[in-house]
């Protein structure tokens, strides 16, 4: 068989439930955003008798109040939720999953870069973020964004 | 605790560390692959710089016999280099995944190395004499003019200070589109399996210009990727058995007799989840990391992010048994998504097995953060967690167990959750094949610890 050549086949076949179903079933647990995750806490909160559910700046206080019945992963996925709503709103794993096989992408194209030099002239170029390793966006390259590569011709210091 | 008494308790003890001392590492130095030869004497590391170091173990000394051989730097050379991909605007990293040994055949010793694309075959031998007393050349090399040339004499080997070098006898490239992540050597020891983010390919050790592709769970439309391959392992006695593990916590075993495409499993090994403990990290830290048959090949064993899990193959609806590795962590998940500490790829390890006798494998080893590392007994049910730390080497010095305190009053050399380190991270560890020898990386050192002898 060739190098590489995956076989012809039926994504139906291979996937077809199981993608539909699994966004689907993300997608509702947390869809609505923080709403969603703090319905389980005011939920739980009940038995407790706590009485009304707390704003959302109180919720990290509630959420330490509830540790006994919510379970730790639960009460650290709330965390999450706190702190970027915009997380889940696609199934959780494709996301990584896609990053991860996109690990060492860089992109430069000379042609784009003096286009958007020649166009912003008078403009401060746009620099590329914190994190270079997704897929360039909105901004623009430069060599100087592309980390130096060159392989070490020092020896390992194991074996000095 | 293991060490904590009884007869058959392995007591650790430290007895090298090789690396800096120093605490700025560079990047080139991190350690990315630890592995013992098929008979424990020689050790291979593999790094981010794409280097490979070989230490021997000294023979043993006879008259310090309070120790086994130390190990000393064999052979060091560049295994991969970066590359850049220019038609696809890749970075080819030229850090080492994997190293893997072949049994020893001849003279020389053979190893296979890989990054992410490419895997090579390095012959590694020694050369402790040499010729001399040529006729038609000097010593250094130069020729002799002929016609000075009065007698005749027969060349000899004269020995010489050994040397051992590393040459590459076959490159496997071009195979993979993703990421390797996996090399196995079969039990045939004329193929093995790499296996990347959704393909696995088989090789034969001496065809490097095609390989069969016998995994391949790239869907059609990748919009619909839910799982992406992990690890992956050839059984250690049938020839066309293997398993590979995936992203979302299963394990398939494969036959390759079956069917030339193993795309259809034989068995399926997954532990059903209580779906109301479901969180956005379920999937994340039931990914596995790394997939290890047990010597006979009746167990396997699985390391996720926060436990190590022991399954029988003749059982595919759970494992047989579960070991937590640092359960504290759960309650912590939230940061370790944050400081992506919780896609860390830990590997775990069986114990040696000396073939002569029967010994079953029955204690298995994992790293932790802090440079901690744990190890389950699976008779005793005991378990134990030392650390690799500069402040422990003294030989001969059993280590003290340490011990996290998860929550309430710390107990006086315990040290509480928010104190470890997660920048200290043992994420690799080798087992001697014979003897209690380990081999535990932190991040830029090489820790060797033994067990006590007498």
């Amino acid at each position: 068989m060739p190098i590489g050549q995956p076989p012809v086949r039926q994504a139906a076949e291979a996937l077809g439930g199981g993608g539909g179903h699994f966004g689907a079933e993300r997608g509702a647990r947390l869809s609505g955003g923080s709403a969603a995750s703090a319905e389980a806490p005011s939920a739980m909160a009940a038995p407790l008798g706590t009485g009304t559910r707390a704003e959302e700046n109180g919720q990290e206080k509630q959420d330490m109040q509830e540790k006994e019945t919510v379970t730790p992963e639960r009460a650290e996925e709330a965390k999450l939720k706190a702190k970027y709503p915009n997380l889940g709103q696609k199934p959780g794993g494709s996301d990584f999953l896609m990053k991860r096989l996109q690990k060492g992408q860089k992109y430069f194209d000379s042609g784009d870069y003096n286009m958007a030099k020649a166009k912003m002239k008078n403009k401060q170029l746009p620099s590329a973020g914190p994190d270079k390793n997704l897929v360039t966006g909105d901004h623009i390259p430069t060599p100087q964004d592309l980390p130096q590569r060159k392989s070490s011709l020092v020896t390992s210091k194991l074996a000095g | 605790f293991l060490g904590a008494g009884g007869g058959n308790d392995i007591q650790w003890c430290f007895s090298q560390v090789k690396g800096a001392v120093d605490d700025d590492v560079a990047e080139a130095d991190i350690i990315s692959t630890v592995e013992f030869n098929h008979s424990g004497e020689l050790l291979a590391t593999g790094d981010k710089g794409g280097r490979v170091v070989i230490f021997q173990q000294e023979q043993e000394n006879k008259t310090q016999s309070h120790s086994r051989g130390e190990y000393n730097v064999y052979s060091t050379f560049q295994s991969h280099e970066p590359e850049f991909d220019y038609l696809k605007s890749l970075e080819i990293e030229e850090k080492i995944n994997k190293i893997r040994w072949l049994p020893q055949k001849n003279a020389a010793q053979f190893l296979l190395s890989t990054n992410d694309k490419t895997i090579k075959l390095w012959k590694i031998s020694e050369r402790d004499k040499r010729p001399e007393g040529y006729n038609l050349k000097e010593e250094d090399g130069r020729y002799r003019d002929p016609t000075t040339v009065t007698t005749l004499r027969v060349p000899v080997f004269r020995p010489m200070d050994l040397m051992v070098e590393a040459s590459p006898r076959r490159i496997f490239a071009n195979a993979h589109t993703y990421h390797i992540n996996s090399i196995s050597i079969n039990s045939d020891y004329e193929t093995y399996l790499s296996a990347d983010d959704l393909r696995i390919n088989l090789w034969h050790l001496e065809i490097t210009d095609r390989s069969f592709n016998i995994v391949d769970i790239k869907p059609a439309n990748m919009e619909e990727l839910t799982e992406v391959i992990t690890a992956a392992e050839f059984h250690p006695n049938s020839c066309n058995t293997f398993v590979y593990s995936s992203s979302k916590g299963t394990i398939r075993l494969c036959d390759m007799r079956a069917s030339a495409l193993c795309d259809r499993h034989s068995k399926l090994f997954e532990e059903p989840e209580d779906p109301s403990n479901r969180s956005f990290f379920s999937e994340i830290i039931s990914s596995i990391s790394d997939v290890k048959f047990s010597h006979s090949g009746r167990y396997m064993m699985t390391r996720d992010y926060l436990s190590v899990k022991i399954w029988d193959l003749n059982m595919e609806n759970r494992p047989v048994e579960t070991y937590q590795v640092h359960e504290y962590l759960r309650s912590k998940l939230c940061s370790l998504y944050e400081n992506d500490c919780i896609f860390d790829k830990f590997e775990c390890c069986w114990n040696g097995s000396d073939r002569q006798v029967e010994i079953f494998s029955i204690i298995v080893m994992t790293g932790s953060y802090n440079n901690f590392f744990r190890m389950f007994d699976r008779n005793t049910k005991r378990d134990i967690t030392l650390e690799a730390s500069r402040e422990n080497n003294k030989p001969r010095t059993v280590l003290k167990p340490r011990k996290v305190c998860a929550s309430g009053k710390r107990k006086k050399d315990e040290i509480s959750v928010d104190s470890l380190d997660f920048n200290k991270k043992i994420l690799h560890t080798a087992w001697h094949p014979k003897e209690n020898i380990i081999a535990v990386a932190t991040t830029n050192n090489l820790y060797i610890f033994q067990d006590k002898m007498n």
